[in-house]
């Protein structure tokens, strides 16, 4: 691969707080890596190297949990002509964000008893908190397909998004019905929409480009690669009013709260989010002040 | 002239555009949403607004661009790939 298509030569990879399934992601992604193998000048998990240096294209996985990780961030911004928030937790605060419902020094206590030497943010936040940024590429992880066409994308400047929801891609028929509860554990018929049949899938408001991978095979969409552009920009819209909406024209009955609270996993910290109809700092005050489970 | 393009590939048959019409442009022939009488558009935009798959287009409109809100998240969203 020749250097100079694109004026891409040097790609760092930054990991922050995250599981480094993104990483492993990029990696599966096979022959498209290899084009850009040889530019990978930092990546902690592939190239033994201590500081990152100047880069074009700088990925950011992982939520801002500790002040350390806001320093490598910010340290990342000054080094990197283009930023990407690399996979959920760094573009819209993720499973990582979580962690946001209980209090930093709850958490502390419960997983090592005593202090610990980093000090916690009150929230694991997205990395747009604090700095600006370039490209987003969310996904629990973003399917080697997304990340290839983005390879290919930022190599010829052309960069391909994907605007639709997951329900265009999915295939089941709507079938309108009357069923009076959740379902969740029950095998579901195989060509008819999840929400149909009693199931809370987020496909309808979630971004696509996955190919419906989990609604293909039965199990009801998570909502991991976040929003969709509709969801996002409309400031009435929201996980809750939605799905709430849809189950009870589809399938003729109204969900509770209790039901449907944990919709918002991937996006607690978001400020996409961050709406007047939306439930998430109800959740994340009584989480803190109960302590209990949202 | 308004013109609403329903995008067959996309559509789940949900029909929910239809119950939202309020001028019964879109409706239900053969369980399937079906533009009738496109002259009578009055451009709300409801049928896309409650569109679970995007599929439905206008064309010849030009409130679209007035209706967003939040300047910066709309700057933000096209950053989201």
């Amino acid at each position: 691969m020749s250097e100079e298509v694109g004026g891409i030569m040097r790609v760092g990879i930054v990991k922050l707080a995250s599981c480094s399934g993104c990483q492993v992601a990029l990696l599966d992604t096979y022959e498209k890596f290899l084009e850009i193998a040889e530019k990978v000048v930092y990546a902690p998990i592939i190239k033994d190297n201590r500081e990152l240096p100047e880069c074009d294209v700088v990925l950011v996985e992982g939520a801002v949990r500790t002040e350390h990780e806001l320093e490598m961030l910010k340290n990342a911004r000054e080094k990197a002509k283009t930023l990407v928030a690399f996979g959920s937790c760094s573009a819209l605060g993720g499973i990582s964000s979580m962690g946001s419902i209980y209090k930093s020094e709850k958490l502390i206590g419960e997983v090592y008893g005593t202090e610990i030497n980093h000090k916690l943010l009150d929230f694991a936040y997205p990395i747009d908190h604090f700095v600006n940024v370039d490209y987003y590429i969310p996904g629990c992880p973003p399917t080697p397909e997304i990340i290839s066409r983005f390879i290919e994308g930022i190599l010829t400047g052309n960069v391909v998004r994907y605007d639709y929801p997951v329900c265009a891609e999915c295939g089941r028929l709507v079938v309108h019905t009357k069923i009076d509860r959740v379902r969740k554990t029950e095998l579901p018929d195989p060509k008819v929409c999840l929400l149909s049949q009693g199931y809370i899938c987020l496909g309808s408001v979630t971004r696509g480009g996955c190919k419906a991978v989990c609604t293909k095979a039965g199990v009801p969409c998570r909502g991991c690669r976040g929003p969709t552009d509709k969801v996002m920009v409309m400031p009435c819209k929201d996980y809750l009013t939605e799905i709430h909406d849809r189950i009870r024209r589809i399938a003729g009955f109204d969900v509770k709260f209790e039901d449907i609270a944990s919709i918002y996993a991937f996006v607690f910290t978001s400020d996409m989010m961050d709406k007047q109809v939306s439930r998430i700092r109800e959740i994340i005050r009584i989480g803190r002040i109960g302590g209990g489970k949202a | 002239m308004i013109e609403v393009i329903i995008d067959e590939d996309r559509c789940v048959k949900c029909l929910e555009c239809v119950d939202v019409c309020p001028t019964e442009v879109i409706v239900n022939k053969d369980d399937k949403p079906f533009v009738e009488k496109p002259e009578k558009c009055i451009g709300c935009l409801s049928c896309s607004y409650v569109c679970r798959a995007d599929a439905i287009y206008h064309r010849g409109i030009h409130i679209e661009e007035k209706i967003v809100r939040n300047v910066y998240l709309e700057e933000k969203v096209k950053k989201f790939v």
